[in-house]
């Protein structure tokens, strides 16, 4: 009993580490210079389950966010315009240029 | 940036194939002339997209569209087995023109979706580029417009202009 529960732990962790991704996400983007960015790691509906990172990056900053998905959600936000709907960007080592 | 970007779209195009529904415009970027092909295919589940320049003309940094149904957007998303995108926008309705850096559509700037290649300012030049679309079919895609255009291909030439 015990050996079966350890192995479907160790089955749920294999399956959960082939869909985890860390990447970095790198302000490259020049028609809005300094922009307020929101990463989220998606649920199961898709839309935002949980904040990564919230903050201001500008043209050349980086933030590195690690999500249990192999994908992430971010939007964007223009100074002084609302939140643009969201894009959804893969997360697996490469950068998420935006 | 956003006045250079101008737009690489199919306007009166031919459809050369009944297959495969392809589109070839001849696009300025800079000082030159891009053609780039767009094969529009109804597979399984969805459309197959395929996006090609000539070798050596420049990189396809996205694609961006429209559906005859709008209502049924949110349920629209990729299939990308060779994991050809980065990045992908599903709506809202007319109001997609930016996915990623450098990747947007100025100034018909009210597409329904649109999606980024895997192309990176320091990576190889994407020449050619294949994902499928699922939840749409081809005569979705091609019965809607925007300001006349049905789609719009994203490219940067080799000289770092973009069209």
């Amino acid at each position: 009993m015990r050996i079966s529960l350890l192995l479907l732990g160790i089955a749920a962790l294999s399956a959960e580490a082939a869909h985890a991704g860390c990447c970095t996400v790198r302000k490259l983007d020049e028609t809005f210079p300094s922009v307020t960015v929101r990463v989220c790691e998606p649920n199961a509906a898709g839309e935002c389950g949980s904040v990564l990172f919230a903050g201001p990056l500008s043209v050349g900053d980086a933030q590195n966010v690690c999500s249990a998905q192999d994908t992430v959600l971010y939007r964007e936000a223009a100074p002084g315009e609302p939140f643009g709907p969201f894009v959804e960007a893969v997360c697996s080592g490469a950068d998420v240029e935006i | 940036m956003r006045a250079r970007a101008l737009l690489a779209a199919a306007l009166a195009l031919a459809a050369l194939r009944a297959e495969a529904l392809t589109y070839i415009a001849a696009t300025p970027i800079g000082e030159d002339t891009v053609a780039v092909t767009v094969s529009l295919t109804d597979v399984a589940g969805g459309c197959q997209v395929s996006l090609s320049i000539p070798a050596g003309s420049g990189t396809i940094l996205g694609f961006f569209a429209n559906t005859s149904d709008e209502e049924a957007l949110s349920s629209l998303g990729v299939s990308d087995p060779n994991a050809a995108l980065a990045q992908w926008q599903f709506g809202p309705a007319n109001r997609v023109w930016k996915v990623g850096a450098g990747n947007q559509i100025y100034p018909i700037d009210s597409w329904d979706y649109g999606v980024m290649t895997t192309a990176t300012g320091s990576g190889p030049p994407v020449e050619s580029v294949s994902f499928t679309l699922t939840g749409i079919t081809t005569a979705q895609i091609t019965g809607a417009s925007t300001a006349g255009y049905i789609l719009a291909v994203r490219v940067k030439g080799t000289g770092g202009s973009v069209g």
